[in-house]
């Protein structure tokens, strides 16, 4: 474990995937990370959220980009995410920027049923 | 007038130059009065850039800055969303040469570190106001905005209120980022109207008629 936060904790040059699968899983990479660093987080940032909550909440953020296929943009997310990733390990960020993040849920752009448009607007 | 003349001289020289000795990769070459424009599409900005940097006509050695314009709400959005220039200054020549290009939103260019020292504070400051990725980049990074901040500042679909409020807590003895809350709705003006357009346009009805 502590050779894998080492690796977390190392800052990533702006690197170039050469095909999608080595983006695709620079991806994955990331996210497994991402879920292995979650003890971490609560220790340091002294957190009361439920680990599969944190879980979940991580995951919804990767599910919003699963429509990217292109090589260049998931470059360009992961490292996004490697960067986040590192300043809340490394301690940059503080225990409200943390907390804002677990707090808000992200916007989900798939489209909505029908009937539950019709529900949603029942009372307007 | 005479060194005008002389600097516009030199200006065409250098433009119908690399018109004829990059054909296929120069897009447009602009006079304008103090510097020589060179529109290039962004895939081929560094092969450009080392031709100008290492020709012996041109030696381009210094990279005085690098300009990023966010083209949302004006005519040059058909083009691309963001247009970057580079500005190069020619010791040899006396002359300076803007390079530009067009990138989409959230976009990818290919850094110019390799040619240019200079470019890696300039494009890390790029990545941080724009966020316009600069790939093979050694070192990008936050360069002016705090760590955890959301969002690109100098974006021109960025809220002028941002979208985290700091403040301190004298309880916790700490300083508190909470999302923004906004006592009523931020009030979209139209800034297309400028100081005295409506009177102007009723002085012309009025003449009109």
């Amino acid at each position: 474990m502590s050779s894998n936060m080492q690796a977390m904790k190392q800052m990533r040059p702006a690197l170039v995937s050469l095909t999608n699968q080595q983006a695709r899983r620079r991806c994955f990479k990331l996210y497994r990370n991402c879920i292995r660093s979650i003890p971490h987080l609560i220790q340091h940032y002294n957190l009361s959220y439920n680990m599969s909550e944190m879980r979940t909440r991580i995951r919804s953020n990767f599910v919003e980009f699963e429509d990217v296929k292109e090589k260049n943009q998931l470059d360009r997310l992961a490292f996004i995410g490697e960067t986040e990733l590192f300043d809340a390990m490394s301690l940059l960020k503080t225990r409200s920027h943390v907390v804002n993040y677990f707090d808000t849920q992200p916007i989900s752009n798939k489209p909505v049923n029908e009937t539950e448009k019709l529900l949603n607007k029942f009372f307007e | 007038m005479k060194e005008y003349k002389n600097e516009l001289k030199v200006k065409v020289n250098l433009g119908e130059n690399l018109r004829m000795s990059i054909p296929g990769l120069v897009k447009k070459v602009m006079y304008k009065t103090k510097y020589l424009e060179i529109q290039v599409e962004k895939e081929k900005v560094i092969p450009v850039l080392k031709y100008l940097k290492e020709s012996s006509k041109y030696q381009c050695k210094m990279l005085l800055d690098i300009v990023c314009i966010d083209c949302l709400n004006i005519e040059e959005i058909k083009i691309g969303r963001f247009k970057i220039i580079y500005v190069l200054n020619s010791i040899y020549n006396n002359c300076r040469i803007h390079l530009s290009t067009y990138v989409e939103n959230n976009g990818i260019i290919e850094t110019t570190s390799s040619l240019y020292e200079s470019s890696v504070w300039l494009e890390r400051e790029i990545w941080d106001m724009f966020g316009i990725y600069f790939e093979k980049h050694p070192d990008l990074r936050r360069i002016l905005t705090d760590y955890g901040f959301v969002g690109y500042p100098l974006k021109k679909d960025f809220p002028i209120t941002g979208y985290l409020e700091v403040y301190y807590d004298v309880v916790d003895k700490k300083i508190i980022y909470k999302p923004i809350e906004l006592m009523q709705e931020y009030r979209n003006y139209n800034f297309g109207a400028v100081w005295g357009d409506y009177e102007r346009k009723v002085y012309l009805e009025n003449i009109i008629k």
